[in-house]
């Protein structure tokens, strides 16, 4: 499948290269940046539809407030998309600095966008001391969603698709997208899933779409036409199929993978789908979720892909938004992020004991989230 | 009577009512057209194609249409009809109906009514029924029924408010006796006689229920219909989004948006006008109505009785529901009780609560004050002239869909590059809490007995003395409940907040919109819960001043006013 090309080896080439020449200017000046970060407010950009990770971050300001006197203030959007929007907007403004934004939580589509239009802090990752720790080599960091991050953010998390399904939908912990067909019409009205645009909802798209393809490695480049038009048609048979057997028959969906949780609680809907392989534990323990639910994953393997910090260019506080990247990918804070009493994210440093991995399927090219969403709603809506 | 007064207090009245009309209604309409305008410029024609490529369009459009007509209109006629029975205290009543806001209401219905909400399971629990949750209850968690039934209840207490502002301004009860004396009933007499007038004076609150259902964005947001949702809700997520293409749909949907707001207005001055023409066409075929009609009739009016008893319960139901959830530890279907109550969403929220509250105390208690500051100076100045402007203009902008109004605001701060600040949301909030108070005061304020005011006066008190010892302490009650009204429109506004404020000034609103997204029912319940209590913690303490410090003079202002 690995082909030779010039950009695949030049780039990881650049980014070794601002790694090595990034660590002797990271280690003298960061006492500076710590100096300037104190008293400092990060304003960080991130969804704030879970309430573990809003708890999370709530500890993260308490701890980066009483050890480096910085305050992290969450600002939850529905949507990190807004802001992109936001960022667009400042910059068609001409807004080159003193902006809003300190701190992003993003990856794919919306690094992607940020990325192109080069409104990201360059050389993020290079001044962030704890670097060190990330597991770059054994994990897929630094390519996010086939789009190399080069330097631009930071890795703080990792996310494998699965679904959590009520005990006794399916019988093996592996399933293929035709047992999910046949539970639905042996069960109409019970299993729905996130309307895409969301990001679970697509990503749903994504894993039938490698089942149903054989994982066709077009997948994996960058979507142009010829692929668009050999590719899809096998998806929407499928869910032309599923959708009359779906919740109030696919005409109306959840808004996000939350309100499908909130549904698999209430045992309105049968399934629900997760990119954290330790939330169904997570929301057990605290009493979110009956016991009898059960983990799942596609058999063609979870489709896996990390998510990231970043700065804006434009952003205000930047000495303090490093400050609170450093802490955040630090050991105890990656550690508490992947207990399942806390948020139960997959750590991208090493921790003491190994978390439970699912078998892995490869996040497709960046452009089919665009293409999915576009062609999905055109059908759909 | 502007003679009687010194010049410079009259001079600085005029000041200060036009300072109010242009800060809160001809500022903010050109500082959203004039940069709104600047994107309109923009747009091209792939532009325009892209938007109307985008999926879903006409389903949208149908859907916002379909709701912003026959909501408010069957909203109208429940009111119309309960209007009749003419209760005593009923303002006692409509007021906590009125300050619930909407958000935390949809949340609670849909606790109460949902496929796995309280009624389902208490049904459950009694007859067994229903082991796992019925594929279509009353209201499905999502559906273009459910948003249609929670904006029809919450605007009847709005309507009928006005009814009853609009009956004290016309002799009703002679209405009535005439049309008996004809040989109608006194019910069919209301229906004819009375109720065309009412619709004439409705024309305006029933244009703001329109435009309101039109352009609401948070409560379709939670329990909307998504695939496509309403149309404002299909513009704001435009909005959000990133993409060129989805920009300049925001802008081109949003003038479609005011396209629609137009055809609504003007199919709301069709309806009164239709209502007219068949009275008249009914009055030329035969006096006398129907058996069967008016068999219909009075059943209807005897269903629109129980309106007030079954709102008073859905709202007990609605502040019960969302009391226990907030309490719940573990509760799954189909519990009829949490299997465990826990304090612990409390203890967890609480300290970050604290801010919260006292960012939307803070804001509404200003935009509240300011806002019916505002329309006292309004109303005293045109009281004193005796010359009232048309309406529409104070009201502009109740008349205009939020999301473009906002939008330009939006665009405007971008371009000069102004920081999201508090105090433009502050402004944001003014320009909503004064249309509402001044529609809440006008009424009474305009049958005030302006000669208690000369004979003040001729007793040797100057005109600001007599207007704070009687003409305040008479018009006491209206002032206070305009007050509470503007304060709970404060606490209740989502797309001012959100987008002027950048997300930085956050209040419970935004907060249970955002965490709405999140769907977890016991912090939805907690911050709807404390989005429900503070207007009513407000009305409370306003009952309360109201009861225990009856002026001496007169303590019901409409008796004495309605005959002046």
């Amino acid at each position: 499948m690995y082909r030779f090309s010039l950009p695949s080896v030049f780039k990881p080439l650049v980014a070794a290269l601002l790694l090595w020449s990034g660590g002797a200017f990271a280690g003298d000046d960061w006492s500076s940046v710590l100096e300037e970060a104190r008293g400092d407010t990060v304003y960080f950009y991130a969804w704030g539809g879970s309430d573990s990770v809003n708890q999370y971050l709530r500890w993260a300001d308490r701890e980066l407030n009483r050890q480096y006197g910085v305050r992290l203030r969450h600002v939850k959007v529905s949507d990190i998309a807004e802001a992109v929007h936001r960022l667009r907007n400042d910059q068609a403004a001409g807004r080159a600095e003193g902006g809003a934004m300190d701190l992003l939580w993003i990856n794919g589509e919306n690094f992607h966008a940020l990325k192109r239009d080069d409104l990201l802090e360059p050389e993020l990752l290079t001044t962030i001391p704890n670097r060190e720790n990330l597991l770059l080599d054994e994990l897929p960091l630094l390519s996010d969603f086939g789009v190399p991050v080069d330097g631009l953010e930071v890795p703080w998390g990792m996310g494998q698709f699965n679904l959590v399904a009520r005990e006794g939908a399916f019988s093996s912990a592996s399933i293929t997208p035709e047992a999910l067909l046949d539970f639905a019409r042996d069960n109409p009205g019970r299993v729905s899933y996130p309307k895409p645009p969301d990001f679970i909802g697509t990503t749903f798209l994504k894993s039938l779409l490698q089942a149903l393809t054989d994982n066709d490695e077009r997948l994996y480049q960058p979507a142009d036409d010829e692929a668009v038009a050999a590719l899809l048609p096998a998806l929407w048979d499928y869910l032309d199929q599923l959708h009359p057997r779906l919740w109030e028959e696919g005409e109306t969906f959840p808004q996000s993978a939350a309100q499908q949780w909130q549904w698999l609680a209430d045992g309105q809907l049968a399934l629900a789908f997760s990119f954290n392989p330790q939330e169904m534990e997570a929301k057990i323990r605290a009493g979110r979720l009956p016991e009898d639910v059960s983990q799942h994953h596609f058999a063609h393997g979870a489709i896996t892909n990390s998510h990231y910090l970043a700065v804006p260019r434009n952003a205000t506080h930047k000495a303090a938004a490093r400050v609170a990247i450093n802490f955040l990918i630090s050991g105890p804070a990656q550690q508490r992020k992947a207990d399942t009493d806390h948020w139960g994210d997959p750590a991208v440093v090493r921790l003491k004991s190994e978390p439970h991995r699912l078998p892995t399927a490869e996040e497709l090219h960046a452009s089919w989230q665009d293409v999915l969403e576009e062609h999905w709603l055109a059908r759909y809506q | 009577m502007a003679r009687a007064l010194p010049i410079n207090r009259t001079l600085s009245l005029r000041t200060g009512a036009g300072l109010c009309l242009a800060l809160l209604v001809g500022v903010p309409v050109l500082a959203s057209l004039l940069p709104y305008l600047g994107q309109v410029v923009d747009l091209n024609s792939p532009a325009i194609t892209g938007f109307l490529n985008s999926p879903g369009l006409v389903t949208a459009l149908v859907y916002s249409l379909l709701l912003a007509f026959t909501a408010p209109l069957l909203a109208c006629y429940t009111a119309l009809a309960f209007g009749y029975y003419r209760p005593r205290r009923l303002l006692g009543w409509l007021s906590p109906f009125l300050s619930i806001p909407h958000l935390a209401f949809a949340v609670g219905v849909l606790f109460l009514f949902s496929p796995t909400g309280w009624l389902v399971r208490a049904l459950h629990s009694l007859l067994g029924v229903f082991e796992s949750p019925p594929a279509s209850a009353l209201l499905a968690d999502r559906s273009w029924f459910t948003l249609f039934w929670v904006l029809l209840l919450k605007e009847i207490p709005f309507l009928l408010l006005m009814v009853q502002s609009a009956l004290t301004q016309i002799p009703a009860e002679r209405y009535l006796q005439a049309g008996q004396t004809l040989g109608h009933s006194r019910r069919a007499s209301w229906w004819l006689l009375v109720v065309p007038e009412l619709l004439t004076r409705l024309r305006l609150p029933m244009a703001a229920v329109v435009i309101y259902t039109l352009s609401v964005v948070d409560v379709p947001l939670l329990i909307g219909p998504n695939l496509p949702g309403v149309w404002a809700q299909q513009v704001f997520q435009w909005q959000q989004d990133f993409s060129a293409q989805a920009a300049h749909s925001a802008v081109v949907g949003s003038l479609l948006l005011l396209a629609l707001a137009l055809t609504l207005l003007w199919l709301n001055r069709q309806h009164e006008r239709v209502y007219t023409g068949l009275l008249r066409w009914h009055r030329r075929t035969d006096l006398m109505t129907p058996r069967w009609l008016s068999r219909v009739g009075s059943a209807l009016q005897s269903v629109a009785r129980l309106w007030l008893p079954l709102m008073a319960l859905i709202s007990l139901g609605v502040l019960a529901a969302l009391l226990v959830w907030s309490f719940a530890g573990s509760w799954f279907y189909p519990d009829l009780w949490p299997g465990a109550f826990s304090l612990s969403t409390w203890q967890s929220e609480w300290p970050f609560l604290l801010p919260l509250l006292g960012q939307t105390l803070r804001l509404a208690l200003i935009s509240a004050s300011v806002g019916l500051v505002a329309a006292l100076v309004c109303l005293e100045w045109q009281a004193r002239r005796d010359r009232y402007w048309p309406q529409w203009i104070l009201l502009l902008g109740l008349f205009v869909p939020q999301l473009p109004l906002v939008m330009g605001w939006q665009f405007g701060l971008s371009a000069f590059r102004l920081d999201p600040h508090w105090g433009w949301v502050l402004w944001a909030h003014c320009v909503f809490t004064f249309p509402y108070a001044y529609l809440m005061l006008s009424g009474d304020y305009r049958r005030f007995n302006r000669r208690w005011l000369l004979v003040g006066q001729s007793l040797g008190y100057s005109s600001l003395v007599c207007w704070f010892r009687l003409l305040l302490p008479i018009l006491k009650q209206p002032v206070i409940y305009a007050w509470v009204i503007a304060f709970s429109v404060s606490v209740a506004q989502y797309l001012p907040t959100q987008l002027v404020g950048a997300g930085r000034v956050v209040t419970i609103t935004t907060e249970a919109v955002n965490i709405g997204s999140g769907g977890d029912r016991r912090l939805l319940g907690f911050y709807a819960l404390w989005q429900m209590l503070l207007p009513l913690a407000l009305l409370l303490l306003a009952a309360l001043i109201i009861w225990r410090r009856r002026p001496a003079l007169n303590n019901n202002p409409s008796t004495d006013n309605g005959v002046a």
